[in-house]
């Protein structure tokens, strides 16, 4: 069985993503979720979003991933409009290894904690949760029949040592260390040096949040095959987590053809490296037949300094997305809940 | 006393005889002089050094300090009071500063360098005491009662230098009032040296305790009220400190033509704010700055950037910042033809904020518990004022802010005489009610309110609870001591969308029929000396009009804490 039609639906969330592809077969249609969030986007819009992704696949949901624990990219999984997602019955929820309950890094556990209602929602609505990275099987096979999933990312510590090193050594990092000094305090100071350690760690957290590059390189990067298409959803992976794919030639190679690129990150500094850019060889600035096509959802102004150039999303690659490739901004949809993308396949 | 201040008190006692010195110190008294932090019956009050607006000012090169006074209390080094323990555990390196000590009878930096009070952790920790413990004196004598925190306790625990990071937060549910420190331009910027910052915080954890409920989500006033008032209240005590009004005027005498509302705008309130931006701007963005700037106007109020919160406080903080411009110089006129002593100018700027800062904390007192505007606000802050100062002939308090409210588009919520709440005509039945019960006890309130759960116009149906009776005793315009009686009640009522309507109030669109949702409603009752009734302000559940707004507010709008807030003010994500 080999589906002929692709139609991602590109909703606008604001500064977040959520996408909604749907494989056409030759029988019913297959629909895959990938993230559902958006930064302080309130409650009526999400579930608006929630709502038309029910109908739009008729109820029935046959993967949900949720590509890394930030609100921006999961905060519609929690609360009401969590509940709408839950009761498409999702067949297989996935999510990257770093969230597995029980076998995370420590570090990680933190960055849980602040949306622990979208997760608890996300490892509770699949039949089948699916904890993936770098070359594992994705737990779409069955659900995409004719279509090959490869994860590219996250890498696994053992893989690559660098999310946790970037984790140490990340400068805002140290404050969500635990004080190993809290047995030698003053009863007095004991209870309030508990408070202030989670709540200096919640500061850094929420300050950090779009730029906490270790959570984004925990990532689930997505490359699904079908036909002779490529469609490639990498999440917030940054170039420390595409590092370990752009070392390995026959992964170069199979990037090499993408035909649709999500665009990593909302379009930030390090969010779609040079190296990864110059290998999509459908690249063009005129309209061709197999053009690429790029999805960016994004909203300016909420991060980053353009002085400094590290506004998101960046202008220099936004120029570039919209004159090598045919972009499609969810900023400018003008007030447009969503957009449709269609790829023959 | 320990062995070793034994030991000292004999090596002074012997340096004193070689000088010639007859007098022989009591060993008690000399270890009380250097180490204790006992009060004595000669040092009622503890005279404090803080700085006076943040360090960043300076004059002839030297930070503008203030000696402030706060109640002499026995505290434990840290320093550690009844109401405010300072413990300055660092989050971000895991370790805890060894506590300052205040000697009750010396003030330790009543002549340090600005360097040695910027380097010096003790003196940060007695900047944040010495600043929320004048604060905290400051609504007691506005209240005429003792006032509580915002949390179950009664210690506010503050953290000068709790994170790096630039933020400095009020959290009630860790009790504390956190204060951030970040690389600045020039050295460390610590935000707990800003005595604006710190007063800032210091009136969120009082507004708190007073109205539990405007923590709430509940419409872009409330939202902004926590911001607007902990602004107003933070500036107006700025201008009650000594040296910082006479500081942005400058020359000693100044001419009278300098002293007309335009020129005071310049010299006095946007140099202050001027002063005010540099590097904190970062963590409170510019209030008063953008406040003067605020050109009058009631559309600001429906204006879409004015919706957030902190925007929105703005124009709450340029309606009061405008009458106390407006009512100074109306002060000043009376003072010379010519010239007038900037000491002079100083005096009134003082005394017209303190006033002013006053009636908006006791406006409190006669404000709804619940779902706070400002139109009711305003309302509040004029019957305080009616209260204090009946007669308003002399320099028309009431009129100014009247009119300068008024310019901003709000106005009274009471359509009473000059928008003061009115007395409730009815009379209520207090056949069961006792008098010295009324005074103090919830239960006994709650009975009144039964009995005249009709006449007070109460929801029947709602749950209806009395969150606090509070004595005061205030001092009345004819100098006669007052006893009033502060009780709040609080309604609430838990609603499928779909049992809105028998309320008329209308449902969000897109909320589901099934979605559970909670109305609050309540009032202020205040009560005279004999246990009359003598104001009702009150926001009634069944008000379907504020009722809709608020829920369809909430439905498309994110609940906001104050760490957030803060951090959406100073420009971060």
């Amino acid at each position: 069985m080999q589906p002929l039609q692709f139609i991602v639906r590109v909703y606008n969330v604001g500064f977040g993503d959520c996408f909604l592809l749907r494989f056409q077969y030759e029988q019913a249609p297959r629909h895959v979720l990938i993230d559902f969030g958006g930064l302080g986007a309130p409650e009526s819009l999400l579930l608006r979003i929630a709502h038309d992704i029910k109908r739009q696949c008729g109820g029935k949901l046959d993967a949900v991933v949720a590509t890394h624990p930030h609100s921006d990219h999961i905060n519609g999984f929690a609360g009401l409009a969590g509940s709408v997602i839950a009761s498409c019955r999702p067949e297989a929820v996935v999510q990257p290894w770093t969230l597995r309950p029980g076998a995370p890094p420590d570090a990680l556990e933190f960055f849980r904690s602040g949306n622990r209602s979208a997760l608890d929602n996300l490892a509770k609505m699949g039949r089948q949760s699916h904890y993936v990275r770098h070359l594992s099987a994705s737990g779409l096979e069955t659900i995409l029949p004719g279509v090959t999933t490869t994860v590219l990312g996250p890498p696994s510590l053992k893989q690559n040592e660098a999310i946790r090193q970037q984790i140490r050594r990340h400068p805002d990092f140290w404050h969500i260390r635990p004080g190993s000094r809290k047995s030698e305090l003053p009863p007095h100071a004991r209870w309030l040096a508990g408070r202030l350690g989670s709540m200096a760690a919640r500061e850094s957290l929420e300050l950090f949040s779009i730029l906490d590059n270790a959570v984004n390189n925990s990532s689930v990067i997505l490359l699904f095959e079908a036909g002779a298409r490529k469609l490639l959803f990498p999440g917030d992976a940054q170039i420390e987590s595409w590092a370990h794919t752009l070392a390995q030639p026959a992964l170069c190679r199979l990037l090499a053809g993408v035909d649709l690129y999500k665009v990593g990150h909302h379009g930030s500094l390090n969010g779609t490296p040079k190296s990864l850019w110059r290998l999509f060889s459908n690249r063009s600035a005129n309209p061709a037949p197999h053009r690429l096509v790029t999805l960016l959802s994004t909203e300016a102004g909420k991060h980053g300094d353009a002085r400094r150039g590290t506004e998101v999303p960046r202008r220099k690659l936004v120029d570039e997305l919209a004159s090598q490739s045919q972009l499609i901004n969810t900023e400018d949809f003008q007030g447009k809940l969503f957009q449709d993308v269609e790829l023959t396949l | 006393m320990p062995r070793t201040k034994f030991r000292y008190y004999f090596r002074c006692v012997a340096v004193a005889e070689k000088k010639g010195q007859a007098q022989i110190l009591c060993p008690v008294t000399l270890y009380r002089a250097r180490h204790n932090t006992m009060p004595s019956p000669k040092h009622p009050v503890r005279k404090l050094t803080i700085i006076a607006q943040d360090p960043a000012i300076r004059v002839a090169g030297e930070i503008l300090t203030a000696q402030v006074d706060v109640p002499g209390e026995d505290l434990l080094p840290g320093p550690r009071g009844a109401r405010v323990q300072v413990i300055d555990y660092d989050a971000s390196i895991a370790r805890l500063a060894p506590p300052a000590r205040l000697p009750a009878a010396k003030d330790r930096f009543a002549t340090a360098s600005s360097s040695q009070l910027i380097a010096c952790p003790a003196f940060h920790a007695q900047n944040v005491y010495a600043i929320a413990m004048r604060t905290l004196a400051r609504f007691e004598f506005a209240l005429g009662r003792r006032v509580g925190w915002g949390f179950s306790g009664h210690q506010l625990q503050i953290a000068p230098h709790a994170f790096a990071g630039p933020n400095a937060f009020y959290s009630p549910r860790d009790r504390t009032l956190a204060f951030g420190y970040f690389p600045g331009q020039s050295g460390t910027v610590f935000t707990c040296l800003s005595h604006d910052i710190v007063a800032h915080e210091t009136v969120h954890a009082l507004l708190d305790g007073l109205r539990r409920r405007y923590r709430d989500a509940s419409s872009p006033d409330q939202a902004a009220f926590h911001e607007g008032f902990s602004d107003i209240a933070a500036l107006l005590c700025v201008f009650s400190l000594p040296g910082v009004v006479v500081q942005l005027i400058g020359s000693r005498r100044v001419p009278v033509a300098a002293l007309q509302e335009d020129a005071l705008r310049q010299s006095v309130l946007f140099g202050l704010a001027e002063q005010m931006g540099s590097e904190l701007a970062g963590v409170r963005g510019c209030p008063l700055r953008r406040s003067v700037e605020l050109a009058a106007s009631p559309r600001w109020l429906n204006d879409a950037e004015f919706q957030a919160p902190h925007r929105r406080g703005e124009i709450l903080v340029a309606a009061v910042m405008n009458s106390f411009l407006e009512i100074w110089v109306r002060r000043l006129r009376s003072l010379g033809r010519d010239h007038v002593d900037r000491e002079r100018v100083a005096e009134e700027a003082a005394t017209t904020s303190s006033h002013l800062l006053t009636i908006c904390i006791r406006g409190l007192d006669y404000a709804p518990p619940t779902d706070i505007m400002f139109s009711d606000f305003l309302s509040a802050i004029l019957t305080a004022d009616c209260e204090i100062q009946p007669d308003d002939s002399r320099y028309h308090y009431r009129r100014s802010l009247l009119k300068n409210f008024a310019s901003y588009g709000i106005r009274p919520t009471s359509a009473g005489d000059h928008g003061a709440w009115e007395p409730p005509g009815d009379t209520f039945l207090t056949k069961r009610t006792h008098l010295e019960s009324l005074q103090r006890s919830p239960e006994e309130v709650f009975g009144f309110l039964w009995q005249n759960r009709s006449t007070l116009g109460l929801y029947q149906d709602a749950y209806t609870a009395v969150q606090s009776v509070r004595p005061c005793s205030r001092i009345a315009p004819d100098g006669f001591l007052l006893r009033e009686t502060v009780a709040e009640y609080v309604q609430t009522i838990k609603l499928r969308a779909a049992e809105l309507r028998k309320l008329k109030i209308r449902t969000p669109s897109g909320m589901p029929p099934g979605h559970e949702v909670t109305l609050y409603g309540g009032g202020a009752l205040i009560f005279d000396e004999f246990g009359q009734l003598k104001f009702h302000a009150r926001n009634r559940i069944d008000n379907a009009r504020r009722q809709t707004a608020r829920l369809s507010y909430m439905w498309e709008q994110p609940h906001r804490d104050f760490a957030e807030i803060h951090r959406l003010r100073g420009g971060l994500p």
